[in-house]
């Protein structure tokens, strides 16, 4: 016998054939005794097996197997955020530790800002007859003109130390 | 446990639970425990595996509470949850499973695809606690792949189309597999029955 046709005795006893192919099933069945033989066994496993599933119940007693239920159910409530929280309230949760980072990011740069001191870079050498030199600081837009006593190497710069302004030579 | 909640429906004490009263739970587990258990244990055939998939569909149960609508009773809605796992655990395991002969006739049928047709009917004039006993003890020795079909389709009432979902194959496996499924079934009954006869 074909499989297919194996396949379709047994879709016709589950009740999964289209009627118009389970007329024809019938038919067949009712007239060819090989598929009349095969349909018989397949409908008596099928009904051995109405209402008589194997019974078998838990090997634990009733307080330790819920004790390990109730363990799994308290410890994964522990690991979840609290139920109700509105999406507002999650989403600060989540990103209030960026904004802390994002703080102390700023402080660390501006305490690094404040403890490098500023440093000018001289913009004119001394002019010809004239013993001064001017240095510019960008960010304050300002400039300095120092007046020397003495002729000093060309390449010098301003430093700002916090308290005063000191003048370096190279 | 208070008498109150041994008194109560399933409806009332899973509405209990829905508000997150953990004693109604408890009531609820213990009077389905068996079941759900049985489920499991008919699935992985393993003491230690149905009792840790048991209780882990218990507390999925807990966690999906708020799910379940009653369209289906609690326990049914409940045996599908512990299925669901079964069938998680299954996939699991024959991926680590190395490619054996059983797996490769399984789908072709083996040697169930040339045997006899039985006759008589090996499961006439038992009685049912023998009959449910000699069920349990073919369906031992049927691969998982069989074994889930026949579950899902003749304790379970599932149709063709369901089945291939939950089994996540296609509807010809699922007709193919339980056919063989139910044949193998009757050469181990006619086998069972002849070693009770000697």
């Amino acid at each position: 016998m074909k499989h297919d046709l194996e396949l379709k005795l047994q879709a016709w006893l589950d009740g999964e054939l289209p009627p118009a192919e389970a007329e024809e099933i019938r038919r067949r069945a009712a007239s060819d005794p090989e598929a009349a033989r095969l349909l018989a066994e397949l409908q008596n496993i099928k009904a051995a097996f109405l209402h008589n599933e194997p019974t078998v119940a838990v090997p634990e007693t009733r307080q330790f197997y819920w004790s390990k239920i109730e363990r799994q159910i308290q410890r994964q409530a522990a690991a979840r955020p609290a139920p109700g929280l509105s999406w507002a309230e999650r989403l600060r949760r989540w990103l209030a530790p960026l904004a802390g980072a994002a703080a102390l990011a700023t402080v660390l740069l501006l305490a690094l800002n404040q403890s490098a001191p500023p440093v000018l870079n001289q913009v004119s050498d001394m002019a010809e007859g004239f013993k001064t030199r001017t240095f510019r600081d960008d960010s304050a837009g300002i400039n300095f003109v120092v007046f020397h006593e003495t002729e000093q190497p060309s390449a010098a710069r301003i430093r700002d130390d916090g308290s005063s302004f000191v003048v370096e030579y190279e | 446990m208070p008498d109150q909640q041994e008194n109560s429906t399933d409806v009332e004490l899973v509405r209990s639970a829905q508000s997150g009263d953990m004693r109604a739970f408890e009531e609820l587990v213990a009077r389905h425990r068996d079941k759900i258990y049985a489920r499991a244990y008919s699935m992985m055939r393993n003491e230690d595996e149905a009792l840790d998939l048991s209780q882990d569909a218990w507390v999925k149960g807990w966690q999906r509470l708020g799910q379940f609508q009653g369209d289906s009773s609690f326990v049914t809605w409940m045996i599908r949850i512990v299925i669901n796992l079964c069938l998680d655990q299954l996939r699991k395991l024959k991926r680590k499973r190395a490619e054996s002969l059983e797996a490769m006739e399984e789908e072709s049928g083996g040697v169930e695809r040339q045997m006899p047709v039985t006759a008589p009917n090996p499961t006439e004039g038992l009685e049912r606690a023998e009959l449910r006993l000699r069920i349990d003890r073919a369906l031992a020795q049927l691969s998982h792949e069989h074994r889930t079909v026949l579950i899902l389709h003749e304790f379970e009432q599932m149709e063709y189309r369901e089945i291939a979902r939950q089994m996540q194959c296609s509807i010809g496996t699922v007709m193919s597999r339980l056919f063989y499924a139910r044949r193998r079934m009757a050469s181990l009954l006619v086998g069972l029955r002849r070693e009770n006869l000697e």
